[in-house]
C-alpha cells in the first residue's frame, strides 16, 4: 500500500466512554488492535470495555514514546547509512530511564496497567509492568510483600508455620 | 481504594508470569503470602537453577565440594519433586568446580533427576551446563523438546531413540558424545535453525568426530573446531544465513585440518554474516586458496588475526579472504597478541599492508564500517589502520575498540593523522573498553 499509514486517525473508546485520538501506528502497537485492524481495515472507532481513561492515556502514552524512538533510530539508520553502536546504545538506555520513570506508579495503578497491557496485547509494556511487579516481590519478606501489596494473610498461624517448615531455606535472610 | 489487593486477583497466568522473573527462593516464598498464594509457585513451569545464586539450603563453603554439589542436587529433585510440571523451560547450572561423591553417584543423580523430568510431563528447553563433567547419563527422550543446550558432560541417546522432532536450537559445548549419537541425533532433528557444536569430542569409541551437516531450516551454524574432529561438511541447507567456525585447541600445522576447514568455509558461501574466530586464518596459511572463491551475499565478516603469528601466509589468507566478498560492508578484525615481545612478523606485514592494493572489490565500493579489536600490546601497531584508510573508498567508520588503562600515545595519533585516506567520509572512532571513553579523530585535517 501506497498511502502512508501514519495519516490515519483511530479513535479508542475507554470503559468509561472518553475518545482518544491515536494514529493508526501507535494504535498498531497493541496487538490486539493490530489484529483487529487487519480483520476489518475501515474500522477507524475501537471500543474498549476493559480499560479505563486513565489507564488507557497511560498506555497510549506508552506505545506514542516508543513509536517515536523506533521511529527516530530508523531515521538516523538511513540518513548515515548504518547504525552507529553508540549512538543506538544510548537511545536505548534513554528509553530505559523513560520507562523507569513511568514505572513510578501506586501498586493499584500497576496491576490495571498489567492487565490492560495484557488485554491489549502490548508485550513491552506487559514485560515492564510483569518486571517491575516482581521487583517488588525480590528480596523481601512475606510481611513486606503483604504490605506492599495490601494483601490480606487468611492464613492461620499453625498453618503459615506449616508453610514455612515445608520449604524453610526459602525463608532464611539472604546475606 | 489505594488500600485494596489487586495482585491476589491477577489471572493465574499473569501471577505465574512474575514469579517466573523471579529466583527460585524468592518465588517459594510467596507460598506463605495467603492461602491464594500457597500453591502458586507448584505451578512454575519455567525453573533456571544456578548452584552460586540458588543453594536451596544451607550456603556450604567448606572445601568439601563434592558434599555441596551432591546434597545440591539431592535439593534439587526436591524442588522439582514438588512441582507440578511440564516445563517450558528447566535449566540447571552449576556455576563451580564441583566433585560428586564417587563415579557411580555423580551419573545416578543427574539421571534420576532426568528421568523424574520426564515423569513431570516433558521438557521444552533443556539447557545444563556443569562446572565440569560429572559423567554419562542418558537424555530422556523428551518428545516436546525444543531448545537443547549441553555444555561440559557426557550424554547418550536413550535406546531406541527416533529423533527430538521438534527440536529447533541444539548448542552442544565441550559436550562428549559419541559418533553414532551425534549423528543420529542431527538427522532426525530437520526442524533445527540454530545449531552450535563447540569443541565436542568422542572420547569414549576413540573415533574423532565426523559428521554431515543438511538440515532444510537452518539459519545459524556455529562450529568450534578441536583435535577431536576430523570431518565437517555442510551440505543442502539453503536457509543458512550465519555461520561461525573458530579453530582451538588443534594442531594448527596439520595439512588435512587445514584443507578440512576450508572446505567446510567453501561449503557455508551462501551465508550473510560470517565468523572466523581463532586460528581458522593461520591454518588457511597451510593450504592452496581457491583462486575464483566468492561469498557472494556476505555483508558482515569477523576474522582473528594473532599478532604473534602473523606472517606473509596469514597476510596472504587474509587478503584472499578480503578478495572473495565482493559485497561485504561490515568488517570486524580481532588484532590480538599473546606475547609481551615486538613481533618480527609485524615488520614484514607492514611492507605488505601499507601500499594501495587492488582488487578489492569490497573496500572500492561496499564496506562501510571497519572495527579493528585490539589489546593492550597492539594499540601500537597501527599498519592494519593505515591499510584500511588507505584501501577502504566507502569507509564511513573506522572504529578501534581497544583495552588500555592510559590515554592513547600521541605519537600513535600524530602517525595516524599523517596517514593517506582513500575516503573523504571516514572518520576514526577510538572507544577505550576500560574507561568507556570516545576518542574522535579527523584524519583528513593534515591533507
Amino acid at each position: 500500500m501506497a498511502r502512508s499509514s501514519t495519516e490515519n486517525m483511530i479513535t479508542l473508546m475507554s470503559s468509561d466512554g472518553e475518545e482518544f485520538m491515536v494514529t493508526e501506528k501507535v494504535a498498531r502497537e497493541c496487538t490486539t488492535i493490530r489484529n483487529m485492524l487487519e480483520d476489518d481495515c475501515v474500522i477507524t472507532n475501537i471500543p474498549l470495555p476493559n480499560v479505563t481513561s486513565d489507564i488507557l492515556s497511560m498506555v497510549i502514552e506508552y506505545c506514542m514514546e516508543h513509536v517515536a524512538a523506533a521511529e527516530k533510530a530508523a531515521a538516523e539508520t538511513a540518513e548515515k547509512g548504518s547504525s552507529s553502536a553508540p549512538a543506538a546504545a544510548k537511545a536505548n538506555k534513554d528509553l530505559e530511564e523513560w520507562d523507569k520513570a513511568f514505572m513510578n506508579v501506586d501498586v493499584y495503578t500497576l496491576c490495571d496497567l498489567i492487565l490492560a497491557a495484557n488485554y491489549l496485547n502490548v508485550s513491552g509494556l506487559l514485560d515492564l509492568t510483569i518486571q517491575t511487579a516482581a521487583n517488588l516481590i525480590k528480596g523481601k519478606s512475606p510481611e513486606q510483600i503483604r504490605k506492599t501489596f495490601h494483601i490480606q494473610n487468611d492464613l492461620s498461624l499453625e498453618e503459615e508455620e506449616k508453610i514455612r517448615s515445608q520449604t524453610p531455606w526459602a525463608f532464611e535472610k539472604s546475606e | 481504594m489505594a488500600e485494596v489487593d489487586r495482585i491476589s486477583f491477577l489471572p493465574l497466568e499473569i501471577k505465574l508470569s512474575i514469579l517466573s522473573l523471579l529466583r527460585i527462593k524468592d518465588a517459594v516464598r510467596t507460598s506463605a503470602l495467603a492461602r491464594s498464594w500457597r500453591h502458586l509457585w507448584t505451578h512454575l513451569s519455567c525453573l533456571r537453577l544456578n548452584s552460586e545464586q540458588d543453594p536451596l539450603g544451607e550456603t556450604c563453603n567448606t572445601p568439601n565440594f563434592y558434599f555441596v554439589s551432591t546434597s545440591w542436587i539431592q535439593r534439587v529433585h526436591r524442588l522439582v519433586s514438588s512441582l507440578r510440571g511440564p516445563f517450558l523451560v528447566f535449566q540447571l547450572h552449576f556455576s563451580r568446580f564441583c566433585i560428586f561423591f564417587s563415579h557411580c553417584d555423580k551419573c545416578v543423580l543427574v539421571q534420576s533427576l532426568l528421568d523424574l523430568l520426564l515423569q513431570k510431563g516433558d521438557v521444552e528447553t533443556l539447557d545444563l551446563s556443569f562446572h565440569n563433567n560429572p559423567g554419562k547419563f542418558h537424555l530422556p527422550w523428551f518428545h516436546s523438546l525444543q531448545v537443547l543446550r549441553l555444555s561440559r558432560c557426557h550424554v547418550a541417546l536413550p535406546t531406541g531413540f527416533r529423533g527430538f522432532h521438534r527440536l529447533e536450537i541444539l548448542d552442544l559445548y565441550e559436550v562428549e558424545i559419541s559418533n553414532h549419537d551425534l549423528n543420529l541425533l542431527l538427522h532426525t532433528s530437520n526442524n533445527l535453525t540454530s545449531l552450535m557444536i563447540r569443541y565436542c569430542r568422542a572420547l569414549e569409541s576413540g573415533n574423532p568426530l565426523s559428521v554431515n551437516l543438511s538440515f532444510p531450516l537452518l539459519r545459524h551454524l556455529e562450529f568450534g573446531i578441536n583435535e577431536f574432529v576430523e570431518n565437517v561438511t555442510v551440505d543442502s541447507s539453503p536457509c543458512l544465513e550465519h555461520a561461525a567456525i573458530a579453530l582451538s585447541d588443534a594442531d594448527y600445522s596439520s595439512q588435512n585440518l587445514a584443507k578440512m576447514i576450508l572446505r567446510l568455509v567453501t561449503s557455508v558461501a551462501m551465508v550473510s554474516s560470517l565468523k572466523l574466530d581463532f586460528d581458522v586464518l593461520k591454518c588457511f596459511s597451510l593450504v592452496t586458496l581457491p583462486f575464483n572463491f566468492t561469498i557472494p551475499r556476505l555483508k558482515f565478516l569477523r576474522v582473528y588475526l594473532n599478532a604473534d603469528t602473523m606472517d606473509r601466509r596469514v597476510n596472504d589468507a587474509f587478503l584472499w579472504l578480503l578478495r572473495s566478498v565482493p559485497f561485504l560492508e561490515e568488517l570486524q578484525v580481532e588484532f590480538k597478541r599473546d606475547s609481551f615481545q615486538a613481533d618480527r612478523g609485524s615488520i614484514l606485514v607492514r611492507e605488505l599492508l601499507l601500499k594501495k592494493h587492488d582488487g578489492f572489490a569490497c573496500l572500492e565500493r561496499t564496506v562501510t564500517s571497519v572495527t579493528i579489536y585490539m589489546d593492550t600490546y597492539v594499540i601500537a601497531s597501527i599498519e592494519l589502520i593505515q591499510f584500511f584508510l588507505l584501501n577502504a573508498k566507502g569507509l564511513k567508520l573506522l572504529k578501534i575498540d581497544y583495552f588500555y588503562g592510559g590515554d592513547l600515545m600521541p605519537s600513535f595519533i600524530e602517525e595516524l593523522q599523517k596517514a593517506e585516506v582513500a575516503s573523504s567520509d571516514a572518520k576514526v572512532m577510538f572507544f577505550n573498553r576500560v574507561t568507556d571513553q570516545i576518542t574522535n579523530l579527523c584524519v583528513n585535517d593534515s591533507n
